[in-house]
């Protein structure tokens, strides 16, 4: 976690409803595999989020994220909800996937795959944000520019070329959000195989023909493009294509020729060589139980731990002049204190403001929670 | 029955991809998507459910026009981009681009500001990668590159 920066309390409204959102986001596209530990943190006013790699936390922008967080918005906003669900779609695509698959032949653990991960989050995240606002109750917002405009670019052309009859573009984002991300070139060849190849590869021959399919997806633009314009992406998309295409001829023409005869490939990943294929589902890691939320009883009373920084613990905050931690911010950032009301993690409305699914005749005479924005 | 979200949502996602990209009939793929909604599926979901079908027959948005303030806010962004030199240069350049590119947020239209602020969110990740590479023995490019 970033030092110096707050935890929003558990008991929080807004805690509250990130937490629903986050739930909405892996119902989406169910995924085993949860990296977020329970710890939100309220980031600063010039950053938007991130997954903490090692302390499992997310951080999220309390102005540009969390205090937009209020269902759907009559008084405009649209944008700002559009921007603040998005990246929360993709953090939580982060967070629903482990990093790394050590024992799998076909995984790529190589930095160039950082850009094929932001890649991946970018365009789940844009694929879903229609269904994810709506389901939520934020209304129809508008989906947003993608940022990462080069790996978005090169994802969704390689989502392209991998889609087809027998694997759908859903289906492969499915697959691609629950990870591990060193398999996301991986899962990409699967589309390959299943639907250009699927009638001539044998099943054991499989996990060596996507090992072959990967090598023309390891473009070597893939290391920086993460710094480049989307034109770059689909350059690199097409390049894929040109030898993707080959290498799909070259498949075709060895099992013509040599029905009985494994094509030769070996995996990217050296140290995982001689993995069967049939263990490539059982690799991934499996859930761990001390990484996740218990999602039937979301904790309501704070961190067990009570030693990382908590928002009144700011030096600005109650400890000086004896103001409420929510005064020592100043009211822009009293939103973070509000209680919530009671809801589940689970809940389909917006714990705050107005949701489009009755949450404003819900609230009608109801007195707003203590020190909830309401702007 | 419940209506299966994830199910919904991946075939909704296969639909709107080969009507958009496609030109895919958008009453045969409503209809596909109908089946999906169970007969006693809950009044949320099944409004849930509508509302993504009826939007498959809606054109797509317009490619926004944006103000010179956004144009403005690319070209630093992609200068920031294209900045050489040690690991600490390209964070500083990316840091000192971020600066520029809120204020010049802070300038815009209501409507416009929140899209130029987002061209922030992969930077932050872009420096995050510089700060600590995802396998740091890996000799080969990344985001630190």
């Amino acid at each position: 976690m970033q030092s110096g920066l707050p935890l929003v309390p558990r008991e929080a409204a807004v805690y509250r409803e990130f937490e629903r959102l986050y739930h909405l986001a892996r119902t989406l596209r169910p995924t085993a595999t949860d990296r977020w530990t329970g710890d939100l943190v309220a980031g600063g006013t010039e950053s938007w989020g991130s997954v903490d790699r090692k302390s499992g936390a997310i951080t999220l922008s309390a102005q540009h994220v969390l205090r937009h967080l209020r269902g759907s918005d009559s008084r405009g906003g649209a944008d700002q909800q559009a921007q603040a669900l998005a990246t929360i779609l993709h953090e939580a695509t982060h967070a629903g996937m482990a990093l790394e698959a050590p024992t799998a032949a076909n995984a790529v653990h190589r930095n160039l795959m950082w850009n094929v991960m932001e890649g991946v989050a970018e365009v789940r995240a844009m694929a879903d944000i229609p269904a994810f606002a709506v389901l939520a109750g934020y209304g129809e917002l508008p989906v947003p520019p993608p940022q990462y405009p080069a790996p978005y670019s090169a994802i969704d052309g390689l989502l392209k070329q991998a889609s087809g009859p027998r694997r759908g573009r859903g289906s492969l984002l499915d697959a691609l959000s629950r990870g591990p991300g060193a398999l996301h070139l991986d899962e990409l060849a699967d589309g390959v195989l299943q639907n250009r190849l699927a009638d001539v590869v044998p099943v054991g021959d499989q996990q060596a023909v996507r090992a072959a399919l990967i090598e023309p997806m390891l473009h070597p633009a893939w290391g920086h493009i993460g710094k480049m314009a989307s034109g770059i992406g689909e350059s690199v998309a097409r390049d894929i294509q040109i030898k993707l295409n080959s290498t799909v001829d070259e498949i075709r023409q060895h099992y013509r020729a040599q029905p009985g005869q494994p094509f030769p490939a070996e995996g990217p990943n050296a140290e995982a060589a001689g993995i069967a294929d049939g263990n490539r589902l059982a690799v991934l890691p499996a859930p761990n139980a001390s990484d996740r939320v218990d999602r039937s009883a979301p904790a309501a009373g704070g961190r067990p731990d009570g030693s990382s920084p908590e928002i009144g613990d700011q030096v600005d905050g109650a400890g000086r002049g004896g103001r409420t931690p929510a005064e020592g911010r100043g009211s822009e950032m009293r939103f973070l204190d509000g209680v919530a009301p009671a809801a589940g993690a689970t809940a389909r409305r917006p714990s705050l403001g107005q949701g489009t699914r009755g949450a404003a005749q819900r609230a009608k005479g109801r007195r707003p929670e203590s020190g909830v924005e309401r702007e | 029955m419940p209506l299966d979200i994830a199910k919904f949502n991946s075939v909704y996602t296969d639909a709107r991809g080969r009507v958009r990209r496609e030109g895919a009939d958008v009453a045969a793929e409503q209809a596909r998507l109908l089946e999906l909604i169970p007969d006693d599926a809950a009044d949320d979901d099944l409004r849930w459910a509508k509302t993504l079908i009826a939007s498959l027959a809606e054109p797509p948005a317009p490619p926004r026009e944006y103000s010179e303030l956004y144009h403005e806010a690319g070209r630093i962004q992609a200068a920031a981009y294209q900045v050489q030199g040690t690991v600490e240069e390209q964070i500083e350049a990316l840091a000192t681009a971020r600066r520029k590119i809120w204020e010049i947020a802070d300038r815009a239209d209501r409507d416009e500001a929140p899209d130029i602020r987002a061209m922030t969110r992969s930077m932050e990740h872009v420096e995050d990668g510089l700060r600590n590479p995802l396998w740091p023995a890996d000799d080969q490019p990344g985001q630190n590159s």
